[in-house]
């Protein structure tokens, strides 16, 4: 894929495409993918390694990077463990003392072009890209300087211009993309006089490295590093020697990288939408029960204002009746005392008739 | 071969991408549905409108 | 309540003013440095450390320490305990001057920071969880900003615009949560890449899950500590329902704290052993891996609920500051201690002072910004002429 069509590569483009997937065996399921078919790789075969630094001039050269301090030909340099920098796409380190070993053995690192690569995973701006061919290109022009493709890779392959104020940039061996293009060898494989180098297509790397094993299992460790390192690397190595006498990680595992954070992103668009739907949820629960308290409130009030209406009426009722009742007791007392007075006027009328009626006679 | 899915990493990015635009599309989606669904509530538990009395205290 | 007229002070030379005018000069001069000579210059970061301080700090623990606006809001709005409601608005202010600072740090720490807005305008990288914790935080700063408005709108007499703000608060609460849980959560997940650099105690698949949880712990603790130094230092700022409702914030929150602090010790011990990590625990990682979760979890967790039972306040302001003081530990053992334990120490990484002056700087930026802030604005008061919202 060209650098100008990932750039075009937009939102939608980028996101669209998907659907031409399932179309070969590669992608069926979208669950199994084994890489590019045709990738290019290099084989290093550390039992033949000299340390002669060659590959890292030629590096230097086709890549047109600051000439180092000490010049390639001073193999003092190799008494230290060097690792990329960013003047420098690759090194050769040299282990003395290695248990099994006739001499002192050497290992070149550079970038392993990762089938799957950490790096680009990584980058938030995508400026890295895996070709077709097998090269793991990085694009400065969109780089934002944030260094998580350094923590990503688990080879610690890229390394960063820290000395630039305005323009720094994330520096790794290219495969030497722009010379494979042109049909040209990587510059470190053309060099190398001890053909610990071995250009060509991964797969047939893969089997030249097996019969290599099979021809001298006493010479050959039986691994191929880089065979599903980290779910595989273009670049490969075989040894006499364990890996990690040669200072390469063995406990990577073959897990891919983009495998390593799928779990969380699959996570991220779970939360994003039922995380609106559970917490609307629970706000319109602690409305309902706000709202329920308050009607509830409501209705208390209301209720104990009935209550002392009620009440207030009953005492009414019952102050009338009291009242009706003396009203009448006192109108009964009043005829009564009345109907006694006139019985007693009537008998003092008659008595004063009776009297009268013995007077006269 | 353009067609043609090759690494985990281009098929992540292909799935990622889109999901990204569906979560934008789904947070946008449901503002509106929460509101079509509280419309005729008493005007207490839908988003954005009047709420007379209520949020207090 | 105070004046909202504007009243021009001398600059008195108070020992704080002091100590604020020289480390604000000396973060200025770092700027320059750093702005002209780049990260070598100021830092110490390698080609085996690219992030130091600047993001195991900064970063990663200034964006847990923030977590106290989203945790507030929603236990204010969402689960309706009205109860909290003075603690929101000065939790969102420390939320948005957080995360704010946060991006300012970022400028420092990123080698083109005028690329910034790269991941959302030129190239999307969506593999990647930096980008999900960039958009994330970008949309969250811009979320708690306008959370942070209607104080500020207040301030200015602004009714008509303070009023639509304050409709939208729920929404913008909820979404504030959604997006606190993301990119919370996927700080921790940026380390899910590197299993071989970080140490098998702090790896686990539960890193995001340990992130996310330590947040809320670190927002409900830091709720309570600045609680207790604003009342130190603005007391006559705070209105009667703040003060009112202070202590029963604090004991609400310590009481959530421990019970958070509960459920994280148990998912920290699974994810031992889940990843079956049991022998590491003899070495000496092992050792600072069991201060950690003994010292730093266990007992703030007990600890606060002796608070929250006895409502002792003093206990758990004291237990509030220890755990904040936990969660940079934690910040700083994925970030930087435990992160690439596989190097000899010739290749670890030690902040330069440079690094550490400006990290201080931020911090002292955003201790100043909060102290104009609360003298002007209303937070720790509720406005007389506007209704909560
Ligand atoms: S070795 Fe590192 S830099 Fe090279 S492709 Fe793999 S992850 Fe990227
Ligand atoms: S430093 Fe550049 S290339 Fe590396 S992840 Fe960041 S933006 Fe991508
Ligand atoms: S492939 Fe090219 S860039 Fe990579 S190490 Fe060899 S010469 Fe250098």
């Amino acid at each position: 894929m060209s650098i100008s069509r990932r750039r075009f590569l937009g939102w939608l483009s980028a996101a669209g495409a998907g659907t031409t997937l399932g179309r070969s065996a590669h992608a069926a399921g979208g669950t199994h993918f084994t890489g590019y078919p045709d990738s290019l790789g290099v084989l290093f075969d550390a039992t033949r390694c000299i340390g002669c630094r060659k590959c890292e001039e030629a590096c230097n050269k086709v890549n047109e990077l600051p000439a180092p301090q000490k010049p390639f030909s001073d193999l003092a340099v190799l008494e230290g463990r060097r690792r990329t920098d960013a003047k420098t796409y690759t090194v050769v380190n040299r282990y003395e003392n290695v248990p099994g070993a006739k001499g002192p053995l050497y290992r070149k690192i550079q970038c392993n072009h990762c089938l799957e690569p950490a790096c680009a995973s990584a980058c938030f701006v995508r400026a890295f890209a895996k070709n077709s061919n097998g090269a793991v290109t990085y694009d400065e022009s969109v780089c934002v300087g944030c260094r998580y493709c350094m923590i990503a890779c688990p080879f610690e392959i890229p390394t960063y211009e820290y000395d630039k104020a305005f323009t720094p940039r994330i520096m790794k061996c290219t495969f030497c993309h722009p010379r494979l293009l042109k049909g040209q060898l990587p510059g470190c494989v053309e060099i190398c006089p001890a053909e610990a180098l071995t250009f060509g297509k991964r797969r047939n790397l893969l089997k030249i490295a097996r019969e290599r094993i099979e021809l001298f299992p006493g010479r050959y460790l039986d691994h191929i590093y880089g065979e599903t390192e980290m779910g595989g690397t273009a670049w490969l190595t075989i040894s006499g020697v364990p890996f990690r006498e040669l200072g390469m990680r063995e406990d990577l595992g073959t897990t891919p990288a983009p495998e390593l954070t799928k779990g969380a992103l699959s996570v991220v668009p779970v939360v994003a939408s039922m995380w609106p739907v559970l917490l609307t949820g629970v706000y319109a629960i602690s409305q309902r029960r706000e709202k329920i308290a308050r009607e509830e409130q409501a209705a208390a009030v209301a209720e104990a204002v009935a209550k002392a209406q009620a009440e207030a009426k009953a005492k009414h009722t019952e102050a009338m009746a009291k009242a009706e009742k003396d009203k009448k007791a006192a109108i009964d007392r009043e005829v009564k005392k009345a109907l006694d007075e006139a019985a007693k006027a009537k008998a003092q009328e008659s008595a004063a008739a009776a009297a009268a009626d013995k007077k006269p006679s | 071969m353009e067609n043609v899915i090759y690494t985990l990493h281009d098929f992540m990015l292909r799935t990622e991408s889109l999901t990204y635009i569906l979560i934008v599309a789904a947070l946008c989606g449901f503002i509106f549905f929460w509101r079509f669904l509280s419309e005729r509530d008493d005007g207490r538990d839908h988003l954005g409108a009047d709420r007379p009395g209520g949020h207090h205290r | 309540m105070p004046d909202r007229k504007i009243v021009i002070q001398k600059p008195a030379l108070t020992p704080f003013n002091v100590v604020a005018g020289i480390i604000v000069a000396v973060g200025l001069i770092i700027t320059v440095i750093r702005f002209t000579q780049g990260l070598r210059a100021t830092t110490n970061l390698s080609d085996y450390n690219p992030w130091g301080i600047w993001i195991g700090f900064d970063l990663l623990v200034g964006v847990a320490l923030a977590a106290g606006g989203y945790v507030t809001s929603a236990a204010c709005y969402i689960f309706g305990l009205k109860r909290f409601h003075s603690a929101v608005r000065p939790a969102i202010l420390t939320g948005f001057l957080g995360y704010a600072l946060v991006v300012l740090a970022l400028h420092y720490d990123v080698g083109r920071p005028w690329r910034l807005p790269y991941p959302f305008i030129v190239q999307q990288g969506t593999t990647s969880l930096l980008f999900e914790v960039a958009a994330c935080v970008a949309l969250y700063l811009t979320v708690l900003f306008i959370e942070f408005t209607p104080a500020a709108l207040e301030w200015l007499g602004l009714k008509r615009a303070r009023s639509i703000v304050a409709k939208l608060t729920l929404v913008l609460t909820i979404f504030g949560v959604v997006l606190s849980t993301l990119h919370q959560s996927s700080l921790g997940a940026l380390f899910l890449i590197a299993p071989s650099k970080l140490h098998p105690l702090w790896y686990s698949p539960y890193l995001a899950l340990y992130f996310f949880v330590s947040s809320i712990i670190a927002g409900l603790s830091m709720v309570i500590f600045e609680g207790s130094l604003a009342h130190k230092h603005f007391h006559d700022k705070m209105d009667a329902e703040h003060l009112r409702e202070a202590d029963g914030v604090a004991l609400g929150f310590a009481k959530a704290a421990s019970w958070v602090l509960a459920g994280y010790f148990i998912i920290k011990v699974i994810g031992i052993a889940q990843t079956n990590a049991w022998n590491y625990l003899g070495s000496g990682y092992g050792l600072w891996f069991l201060v950690e979760m003994l010292g730093f979890v266990l007992l703030p967790c007990y600890f606060y609920a002796i608070g929250a039972r006895e409502k002792n306040l003093k206990i758990i302001r004291r237990t509030a500051a220890w755990t904040v003081l936990g969660i940079v530990v934690n910040r700083f053992n994925v970030g930087m201690i435990a992160f690439n334990y596989h190097l000899p120490s010739s290749e670890r990484y030690f902040p330069h002072w440079m690094e550490i002056g400006i990290s201080v700087f931020v911090v002292t930026i955003g201790i100043l910004a909060y102290k104009f802030i609360v003298t002007h604005m209303p937070i720790l008061y509720a406005h007389p002429d506007y209704d909560a919202h």
